[in-house]
Parts: C-alpha cells; structure tokens; sequence
C-alpha cells in the first residue's frame, strides 16, 4: 500500500492535502483596510484582479464591436457605391472635430490618471473636469450631428412610426450641392426619388446606387455610432461620480486604481471612435467640406 | 481525506460505497448552537436577494434555473405528446412551433448555459481556489439579476403569445415573415447573455488571481479547467451573438435590410454571424460536463484521473478549435465548396480532445474501487452517451452525409445526446456529488440511484429513435409527419415519459432532504478537492484560514481505501458481535432472573456468560 | 405508408449508393467505439468494484505511449472519413452537363415546380427515371430547403439567389419531397411527392395534363409587357446589350466603383449564367455590361421570382443564328475587340475596356457568328451584312443597319 506513483499524484500521506496558514486573514486591521475587499487577501491581489477583470471586459467590448465591423466590412465590400453616397452625406467637418476633441480628452484622461497616482487632488479634479468637457463636447457635437442627419432625411424610417419618417433623399447633402451648384435638373432629379424604394440614385460619375442600401449604411452607421455614444455616456456618467468621490479625496490616497481603470475604459472608446471616424466618414477621402472630388 | 489504517482509526460516517451498502452516515445529534454557516449567517428574503455570497447566488441560480427547467420542459412535453400521433392531433401548428421554440430558448440560454457555470461554478470554483469568494461578488450578483430580467423578458414574451422562430431565429423569417413579440425576446436572450459574460469574466479573474497559495495551475482541479475554457468562450462568443440579436432587432423594428435579399442584404449573414456564437456555445454547454466528470468518476473510483494534462489540455484544444467550425451548420446553404471542406476538417479534428477525455476516464476506473453511488451511475451514463453523441458528430462533419442528415431528426438526436444525455447528466451528478457540501444534508441514496437508472433507459428510448428517424428522413420542427416515422415517434415519446419522471424524482426527494436528510458532515465522499475541508454547509468565508497547498489535486488510493475499508468492515463486524453477545447474555440473565430463583445453574450460566464477554 | 420501420430509406438516385456506404462505415466506427468504451466500463466496474479482491497497485497515471495512440488513431480515422466524404462531395455537387433542367420556386407553404416545357406541378415533382435532373432554385419568401431523402439530396432555397440541386433517380417510383428548413407556421406541410416515370411514360405525361405555354412563351409575354424589348430589341434606339446568345457566353462586365468615372473602370469576364440574368433584371447597377451605361431600372417587385425564371427561360431561347446559344460554337468570348488577347474558355479574365475599347468596338461590324470557326477571327472576320441580329455589344446607336 506504499505508493509508488509521482509524488505530484500522491497518494496523500496523512498530514492532508492542505495545511492552514498560522494567521487569521480576515479581520484587516490596517489602515488600507477601508480599501481592501473582504475577499482578498492582500492589496496587490485585489489590484491586479480588478485589473485583469477591467481587461477581460473590454475583450468582451471589442468582440462586440467586432460584429458590427465585420457587417460594415462585408456590406462595404458588396455595395462601395452606396457606402461612398452615404459617407458623403455626413458632415466631416464636425467629424474631424469631434475626433479631435475625443483624442484631447484622452490626454486628459492620461493625465488624470498621472495625477492620481502621484497623488495630486487638484490636477486629478482638474484633468477630469477636461475630460468630461470634453466627453460632454464631444456628445454635444454628436447630437447637433444627429439632428442635422434628422432634418436632411438620413434617419431611416421608424418601421411603428408609419411611413411617414425622416427618411428622405430630396433632403440629402448631395442634392443639397446639385442644387446649389445650379444643377436644378439633376436636383429635381433627385428630389423626385421615392423615399423607400429601391430605384438607383445617379450619382457623380454615372454610378447608380440604391437608396436601400445607402439606408443599410446609415442603419450601420446609427447601430455603431449609437453604441459607441451609448458607451460615451456611460463614461460621461462613471466620471462625474468619480469627479464627486475625488473632491473627498477618494483616489489621492493611495488608491488611484478607480481612476486607471476607467482610464482604460475611456481610451478603448476612443479607439473606437478612431477606427469609426475613418470607416464612416472619409470613405470618399478626406475633404473638409464634404463630398467626394 | 485519505488517514492511514495504523492508529486510532473510528468508524466514520461512511460514504455510499456501493449499491448494496448503501449506507448513510450517522445523523449526528443537532447541537443547541449550531456553527454559522452561509445558510444560517442571516435570514430573510432581503439577506438573499442583496447577497454577495457567492454560494447564496449560486443558490439563487439554482432556484431560478431549475424554474426555467421546468418551463423548458413543459414545452418540451408538449412537441413530444403531440408527436404521438402523425397527424397533430394535440395542438395546432402555430401553437407546436411556439412550442418547440421555447423549448430551445428556454433550455439553451436559461438552462444548459447558466446550470453548470453559473450554479455549481459559482458556487465551488472559489473553494475549489482556496478564495474567500469570486473575484467580484457584486458583478456576480449583477449577473444573476441580468439574468432574471432576460428571463422575465422571455418568459413574459412567451405568455403574451410566444413566436415561431426556433431558438436559432433565422432571418428573413424572425424579421419579416412572423409575428410576434420576437424583439422583446431577443433582447431578453441579449441582456441573459451579459449575464453570462459577466460569469465568465468573473471566473477567468479569480482562476488566475485568486489561487491559494501553492496552487499551481496544474494541481488545479480539472473541473477549474473546464470552467475556465468555457469562461474563455463566454467572454469571447457571447458579445458576438449580443449583437447579432442586437442587429435582429435593429431591422424589425427599423427594417433595415441588414438580412433581407431584397435589398441586398444577406440572410446567411445571420448565420454566419449566429453560428460564430453558437457553436462556441454548444461547447460552453458541454465543456462544464466534462468538467464534474473529472471529479466524480476519480472520487468514486479512489484514484488520480489519469492523464491530468491532456484533460486539461484538451479542454482548453477544444475552446480554440470550437471557434473555427461554425460553417459546419451551413453544408446546405450555398457557402463556398472550399470553405465547406475546411469546416469540414477543423470539425473533424475538434472530435480527438473529446475522444482523448473519453478514454482517459475510462482508463481512470482502471485499479479503482468503484463505488456505484448516484453521481457515479450519472457519471458513467455520461461517459456512454457521450460516447455516442460525439461519434455521431462525425455524421455531421463529413459533408457527404450531412447534407443528407442536415436538419433532419439526426442532428436532434445527435445535439440531444451531447446536451442533455451528456451535459444534463453531468449537470445531475455534479449536483448529487456537491449536494451535502451545498445544504450540509444527504439525500437519499436509493432513490438518487432509481433516478439515474431511469434517466439513463427514458434518455436511450427518447433519442436512439430518432437517429433512425432522421437517417430515414424525418425533418425537424414537423408539426405532423409522414406515417411512416410513427413507430419511432411513439418510442420517442415513451422515453420522454420515462425522463420525465427520471427528472420529477430529484425535484422531490432533493427538497426533501434539506429538512429530513441526514447530516452530511465536512466531507461524506472522502473526497480530497480543497471544497471538502472545510465544513457543510461552508461558512460565509469558505475557509478558517486561507488553505495552503502542496500536492495536486487528487489525491486519492484505492488501495488504501481497500484496507480502510476492510478495516472499517472488520471493526463494524466486531462492534455488531459485540452487541450480539451482549443481547444474548442479557437475555440469558434476565430469563435467570425470571426464573426466580437464584439457583446455582442460573448463576453458573450468567458467570458463563460474563466470562464469554 | 412504407414498411413501418425502416432502418435506412430506399436509395433511389445514383448520389445514394456511396453516402449509404459511408454511412455505413461511419455507423460501424460508432458501433465499435461504443461498445469499445461501454466494455471496458462495464469490465472496470465489475472487476474494480469496492471489496473485490483484485491487484490494484501501482495504478498508472500517465502513459504518453497510450495517450499518443488514442489521439492517434481516431484522428487516422476522422481523416480517412473527412477525405472519402469530401470525394463523395465533390462528386456529389458536380452538375453534369446534359442534365434537363427544372425551375422550383419555394414560398410559405408550397412548392411551385416548371419544366421547361411548360407544365408546371404544385408539390410534385415529375423526372424521368435514368436522366440527371437538374434544379434551380429560389424562394418568393423565407429560407427553405428542398430534400428529397430517398435521393440523399438537399439543397436550401434562398430568397434574392439561385441554389442548383442534382440528382440522377435510378428506381421508378413515388418517393418524398419535403422542406428541411424551418419556414413559418406550416412548415410540416409544405411537403409533397417526387414522381419518378420510365422516359416514356414522362414524354406522354408531358403532353398531357395542364399543358400551359412553355416557360420560354409565357417569358416571351413578360418580356414584351414590361417593355424589356423596348431597349433590348432590334429596332430600340436606347443603347442596351442585346441579349441574343446571352446565355452561358463569357462576358465583360464592369463592376462600378467609387471615384472612377464608369469607362475607366476595369472589366471583368463573368459567366452569363441565371444568376447574372437573374441579378442583372433585380439589380442592374451591380454588374454593368461593358461598355454600357448603367440605365437600366430595376425590376426588384415588379416582377415575381416565377416570373424572372419565365424570362430568363426565354431569354436562354433567344439564339444566333447557327442554333449555338451563345453566339460562339466553343462558348468562347464574346464582345472583345482585341479577342487575341483573351483566349476563350476562360473566366474571371480581366481586361482593360477603357475608352479606346469601347470606341475601337463601334468600328467593329457585327459578325455573323456562322462564319467563326474560332474567336481569333473575330477581328478579321467578314463583315458582310448579317442577316441575323449580331452578337453583343450592341453598337452604338450611330450605326444604321
């Protein structure tokens, strides 16, 4: 009955498989104690859990993403013509600004976190009063955006709504130009086309496109933009929580994790928005005032 | 814990050894101060529903799975009673369809999914680490109240008239061609997905970060292993459905043309897209069923699993192919010949790590001491249907036959075999196998025996059938059917009854065993995971102290407990001899004294018998 | 109502004999594997049950010999099954040529069947016994999928695309026609019947029963009342290609892309097959002629998908005049100036079509196809009047004829 197996498998000599440690581990009468968990056992264990749990979240978040991107890929490569139509309806001006506005706040961001960490309140409180205007500018333009996208017809159809929605290519950027560039035949033209239908929609060049798949465009281009502002929200709102808990000096004391952490987060969101910007607007190449040349 | 046979060894409460001896420890005599544990530590509905105890919201799981479950399967029922007869004679069409639909969404996402993980990994993945809890208890309460909103969601859909999409809601026919609260239903399967995101994201943090100390990956328990490929794949398929749902419901209610050919969109798209998911979740069902049966065949044979790595490994070779073979689902769909063969292969090649853990439990039952408990018989059944489950994939795989067996009752028998006849019957027995440490009571060991038998026969005669039926041709999600798979349909449903009742049972005599069954104590099975050093039920805290581990984590010897055994027997015997004796002189002393007269016979045979003892 | 129990169906197309022998095999290796583990199971529990008195020191935990060996040889098996089922598959899907070829539409719940001929058939499908049929599929609707499971065949029918299913019926006989793809409340009845007749008695069934037009007629009928003969007819003034010998000819296309202007564009030598003709009436801007504008209207809901197959039915009629279909007896390029540089016979071949192309191809007269014994002549082919209509491109409106 001696076993003469690995001693990895062993068969267990009696003391057991375990052994307890000489110390009680709960009861944390330090002073971080405020700080760390019930459930761990020291700091460095909560921090790099937290860590690695924020990491393993936003896998999740790219591999959500990730299914748009791969619906836009392949309806990009199927219908270029009504992708290229659809981008240049968007305003890049404000895109471009919006981008910009993104990539401040991430220094911001960067820098808060900086702050944080040597412990800093008023840089910390400061960095993130930046960040959250610009996060806010940047909601803020997304929704002047939006509504403009709304008045020149670009909202697909609400199918409860009735037929009767914002869908509409008489009011589009493009026949907006034809107009003002004194083609009144071309925009008659195209303010004679049906809303719904499926009839081709001549474009520069002679390319001809259906405004059903332009409308797939902009479905894709609501779906992505929408989620990522859904997220911008979110961030917007975890921050000015955050923004509250640093005036009581929550994350100058040492524990400025809270704020890497959504450091992490809101970077993603840009990066998000830094693949969006190019995929949905500048298809047609970059031109400050809309359009393809 | 395996003590050796040399020194002040006392009889134990024993565990069930074998069907014959079936024998229940001892009930220990409730004490006036009963320790605290998790289960007492608070009382009231608000003490649970606000709980951060990973073991009160694995509890919490339980009650609300085994709910669905039950939902589950009255529509499961439902298909199989009207299939009785060829013709429909129970109910209607759209009524069977609704039927059989949340039947699937039902078992998929609100039952198969979540049992395993979200129950018995909740609830013993921390212990099994040596942890003190999950990585976040309040994320893994979140996910259990996620799941509850898409459950409602679902289930309130399916009250207000249901749909007719299958669990698997192809478009253009979910988006166009039916009507029915198919949103809010989508949304409900969306919001139950986050749930298990969150579940998996908190068991990949507290395998990797919250180890006790000395516990190396590889004397992780094996079932940590499964946990943690299927964890993998949550994180990393379920987002992916997400949206797809997410874009279903985008063009119901926007009709965006995202998934209808007439504007150039692309149904298959949603294949594609819902298959890069839902294959993954297949193995998000059964790796969690490989998973107990690592630990229940090695406890109840008394042995280290044989061939610890390739398990291991293997499981974690399966998460990554498991992401390369949705195409396999699309062979009759106009998908490219090249791609086909290549789904082809890869679904081929993800057959040997099943077939590897198949012959390395067999191979672990070698120089056992088998004991046919009820977790055990669940464990072998699993073994077997595994078995055959996995082997009739290869039907599918091979793109000849499948595009014959392609929606056919084939693929139901075969995805039945893997689901229910492997992961439910796991599920079972890693239920049986933990039950006194969750509830710190047995249940009763006959009846759990009964059960499995019957799962087993009912389980055999529900499905074997249908094999036949679908080589024969016979396409699912047939309302009424060609007289010709009679026979086989009337077989099928004679099994399902049978299951059903192989089900009722446990329903029964678990509830039952929370107030009458015997104490368990800290560890009825001997078993030597890190969860069974600790008491039953375990305090709020899992441990006393934080365990420190040296040696992996099986550490059990037949042949040890073959002389423990014998030992325990031979001592038992002496012990019933003793006491036999004792009657006997008892009796002889008492007729003596009846007789009256303290004669010298009687005294002679009472000396007698004193002298004996 | 057949035999009760059955355990395989009869095999009655030529695909059933080598999928019911792997079938075979594959049941085989289940069985083996089954009883294999199930054995050994019921051998360990008896042999090691608790209490027998049995050796069991020195239990093995690991054996890299034995673990290389069960990996190994199912994976042997698995691959010796994906390549034999992959050979079947291959010859499975490949169409012969002469198959006679039949149009199924599917829509919720019904199958709608025309043969070329004319005679169509609601959920019964009649072939001749010993003739590869050929299907080409679509749906009005959802997503079905048409199986025949005495055949082993299946194939799924999509709405907006053709899918093409084959099979060879060996055994007269009635066999079943069922949808395989969940399509909505009646699903299980839109099932009906495969009729298989001796050729003979299909010759005669033919003729008699409702004998509509042919396909080809009634697409004649569409063709004329949607007006497609306005511009694709002889006499139109729009520039449209003509579609004589359309069907099955290699021809250059131009797929329109963004910011280059549609006669710099790159051509592409495409197939004209049903799914071109198809695409070309639902969605004409995707794949433009070469050389053509892009102005041809959809017909996306005008037109029903039995309709579209009526036309392209008669379309594939439209012949040049040697009887060929395709202008070309070799089914070689047409439409190529420089026909030297593309050899016929091949696809996917690119060319430049730019300006030069297309003017070079107003020079060229319509050449009677009769008189090409092979493209390379194209350019120096005689360029008499032809009394038939020319092959495409259609030249440009300037040209009298």
């Amino acid at each position: 009955m001696t076993s003469k197996a690995p001693v990895k498998h062993s068969v267990a000599p009696p003391p057991a498989t375990t052994h307890y440690q000489g110390e009680a581990e709960h009861g944390h009468d330090h002073d971080d104690s405020h700080v760390l968990m019930h459930h761990f056992d020291h700091m460095e264990q909560q921090r790099e859990s937290i860590s690695l749990g924020m990491w393993t979240f936003l896998w999740t978040e790219i591999m959500m993403f990730s299914g748009l991107f791969f619906c836009y890929a392949l309806f990009r490569w199927k219908f270029y013509d009504a992708y290229l139509l659809g981008s240049q309806q968007l305003d890049i001006t404000l895109g471009t600004i919006n981008t910009f506005v993104l990539l401040a706040s991430s220094m911001t961001m960067a820098l808060a976190v900086h702050a944080a960490q040597v412990k800093n309140r008023k840089a910390l409180m400061g960095y993130m009063v930046g960040t959250l205007i610009f996060g806010g500018a940047f909601l803020g333009v997304k929704a002047v955006e939006w509504t403009a996208d709304y008045h020149e017809g670009m909202v697909p159809t609400f199918e409860f709504m009735g037929p009767r929605g914002n869908w509409n290519p008489a009011l589009w950027r493009t026949t907006h130009h034809a107009r003002t560039d004194r083609k009144p035949e071309e925009a008659t033209r195209l303010a004679q086309i049906k809303p719904d239908s499926t009839v081709t929609y001549d474009f520069k060049h002679k390319k001809e496109v259906s405004v059903q798949q332009v409308k797939m465009y902009f479905m894709l281009y609501f779906c992505m933009t929408g989620l990522h502002a859904i997220h911008m929200i979110a961030g917007v709102a975890i921050l000015l929580v955050m923004l509250l808990m640093a005036a009581g000096g929550w994350f100058t004391n040492g524990n400025d994790q809270p704020v890497e952490l959504f450091g992490l987060y809101w970077h993603f969101v840009d990066i998000v928005w830094v693949f969006l910007f190019p995929l949905l607007y500048l298809i047609a190449g970059f031109s400050m005032f809309g359009g393809a040349h | 814990m395996v003590s050796t046979p040399a020194e002040g060894f006392t009889p134990t409460p024993r565990p069930a050894a074998a069907p014959g001896d079936v024998s229940v420890p001892e009930v220990v005599p409730a004490d006036s101060e009963e320790p605290k544990n998790y289960l007492n530590v608070s009382y009231g509905v608000k003490s649970w529903l606000f709980t951060l105890d990973h073991k009160r919201i694995a509890m919490l799981y339980l009650l609300t799975v085994s709910l669905m479950f039950v939902v589950g399967g009255v529509a499961a029922g439902m298909v199989r009673l009207n299939l009785l007869q060829p013709n429909g004679f129970l109910i209607s069409a759209a009524t069977y369809n609704k039927a059989f639909s949340a039947h699937g969404i039902v078992m998929v996402f609100f039952f198969i999914i979540p049992a395993i993980p979200a129950i018995l990994g909740n609830f013993f993945i921390p212990m099994m680490l040596g942890a003190k809890d999950l990585a976040f208890p309040k994320i893994n309460l979140l996910s259990w109240y996620l799941y509850i909103i898409g459950a409602v969601m679902v289930l309130g859909a399916l009250a207000c008239g249901g749909v007719q999409t299958g669990w698997t809601f192809y478009a253009p026919l979910s988006s166009q061609y039916t009507n029915g609260p198919i949103v809010v239903v989508a949304l409900g399967v969306f919001i139950a997905g986050f749930s298990s995101i969150l579940t998996g994201l908190n068991f990949i943090v507290t395998t990797h970060k919250m180890r006790a100390p000395g516990l190396t990956w590889f004397r992780l328990p094996l079932f940590v292993w499964g946990m943690y490929a299927t964890s993998l794949l949550q994180i990393l398929g379920t987002p992916v459905v997400a949206i797809t749902i997410l874009l279903l419901a985008v063009e119901i209610i926007f009709n965006a043309g995202v998934f209808d050919a007439s504007t150039g969109g692309d149904p298959v798209l949603f294949q594609h897209l819902f298959w890069f998911y839902s294959h993954p979740a297949v193995y998000i069902m059964i790796l969690p069923g490989m998973a107990v049966i690592s630990e229940v065949v090695t406890c109840f044979s008394r042995k280290p699993i044989f061939g610890y790595r390739f398990i291991a490994f293997s499981s974690m070779a399966i998460a990554i192919l498991s992401f390369l073979v949705w195409g396999h689902h699309m062979f009759t769909t106009d998908q490219s010949p090249l791609s086909s063969i290549v789904f082809s292969v890869i679904s081929f090649l993800v057959a040997i790590p099943s077939a590897i853990k198949v012959f390395n439990w067999t191979a672990t039952l070698y120089k056992g001491s088998i004991r046919l408990t009820t977790p055990m018989l669940y464990s072998l059944g699993f073994i077997g249907l595994f078995t055959i489950g996995g082997l009739t994939g290869l039907y599918l795989s091979a793109i000849a036959v499948d595009i014959h067996l392609q929606d056919t009752y084939f693929v139901v028998a075969h995805f039945h075999y893997v689901m229910v006849g492997s992961t439910v019957m796991a599920y079972m027995a890693g239920l049986h196998y933990w039950w006194p440490k969750m509830v710190g009571r047995m249940y009763p060991e006959g009846w759990g025996q009964t059960a499995a038998v019957l799962l087993f026969i009912g389980f055999t005669l529900t499905f074997m059938p249908q094999f036949i039926a679908g080589y024969a041709g016979m396409p699912r999600r047939y309302h009424v059917y060609d007289p010709q798979y009679h026979v086989m349909n009337v077989l099928s449903t004679a099994g399902a009854t049978i299951m059903a009742l192989a089900y009722l049972l446990p329903f029964f005599y678990l509830t039952w065993s929370l107030k009458y069954g015997p104490k368990a104590g800290p560890n009825p099975w001997r078993a030597t995971g890190l969860e069974w050093q600790t008491p039953s039920p375990p305090p709020t805290l899992n441990f006393e102290r934080t365990p420190v581990v040296t040696i992996g984590p099986y550490a059990y010897s037949a042949e040890n407990d073959e002389i423990e055994d014998a030992r325990y027997d031979m001592e038992r015997a002496q012990a019933d001899y003793a006491a036999a004796q004792a009657k006997v002189a008892g009796d002889r002393e008492h007729r003596a004294m009846e007789e009256g007269g303290a004669s010298a016979v009687s005294q002679t045979i009472i000396e007698e018998a004193k002298r004996d003892l | 109502m057949q035999s009760s129990i059955s355990l395989i169906p009869e095999a009655a197309s030529t695909q059933a004999g080598p999928i019911d022998s792997l079938f075979w095999v594959l049941t085989l290796v289940t069985v083996f594997f089954t009883a294999l583990i199930c054995v050994a199971i019921a051998y360990f529990v008896v042999r090691y049950r608790r209490g027998a008195k049995v050796d069991r020191s020195n239990p093995p935990l690991e054996h890299a010999v034995l673990e290389l060996f069960w990996t190994g040889i199912p994976l042997l098996i698995c691959l010796f099954i994906f390549g034999w089922s992959t050979v079947i598959y291959y010859k499975n899907r490949t169409i012969p040529t002469d198959a006679m070829e039949i149009y199924v539409v599917g829509k919720q719940w019904m199958w709608k069947l025309q043969h070329p001929e004319g005679r169509w058939e609601m959920n019964t499908l009649t072939v001749p016994v010993g003739r590869p049929v050929k299907l080409t599929m679509t749906s009005e609707d959802v997503i079905h999928s048409f199986f025949i499971p005495e055949f082993r065949v299946k194939m799924d029918v999509f709405p907006g695309r053709f899918t093409e299913l084959w099979f060879n019926a060996t055994k007269p006989g009635k066999y079943h026609l069922f949808c395989a793809e969940f399509c909505g409340t009646y699903h299980s009845g839109m099932v009906g019947s495969v009729v298989v007749l001796e050729p003979a008695e299909y010759e005669k069934w033919l003729q008699t029963g409702n004998v509509n037009k042919s396909m080809a007629a009634k697409g004649e009928q569409l063709y004329r009342e949607h007006g497609c003969s306005g511009c694709h007819g002889a006499n139109s003034s729009v520039r449209a290609p003509y579609l004589e010998g359309l069907y099955n000819a290699q021809r250059p296309i131009q797929i329109p892309q963004a910011g280059v202007p549609l006669d710099q564009v790159q051509s592409k030598v495409i197939k004209a097959d049903i799914r071109y003709i198809h695409d070309s009436i639902v969605l004409p801007q995707q794949e433009v002629a070469a050389g053509f504008k892009p102005i041809m209207p959809s017909f996306k809901g005008r037109l029903s998908e039995e309709e579209i197959v009526q036309i392209i039915e008669y379309i594939k009629t439209l012949r040049t005049s040697n009887g060929t279909n395709n202008g070309l007896s070799n089914g070689g390029i047409i439409g190529y100036p420089n026909s030297g540089a593309n050899t016929p016979g091949t696809s996917n071949r690119t060319g430049n079509i730019g300006a030069d192309g297309v003017r070079a191809r107003t020079h060229i007269n319509p050449a009677p196809t009769t008189t090409l014994s092979s493209p390379n002549k194209m350019s120096s082919s005689p360029t008499t009047s032809a009394p038939v209509r020319a092959i495409p491109p259609k030249p440009a409106p300037v040209s009298v004829r």
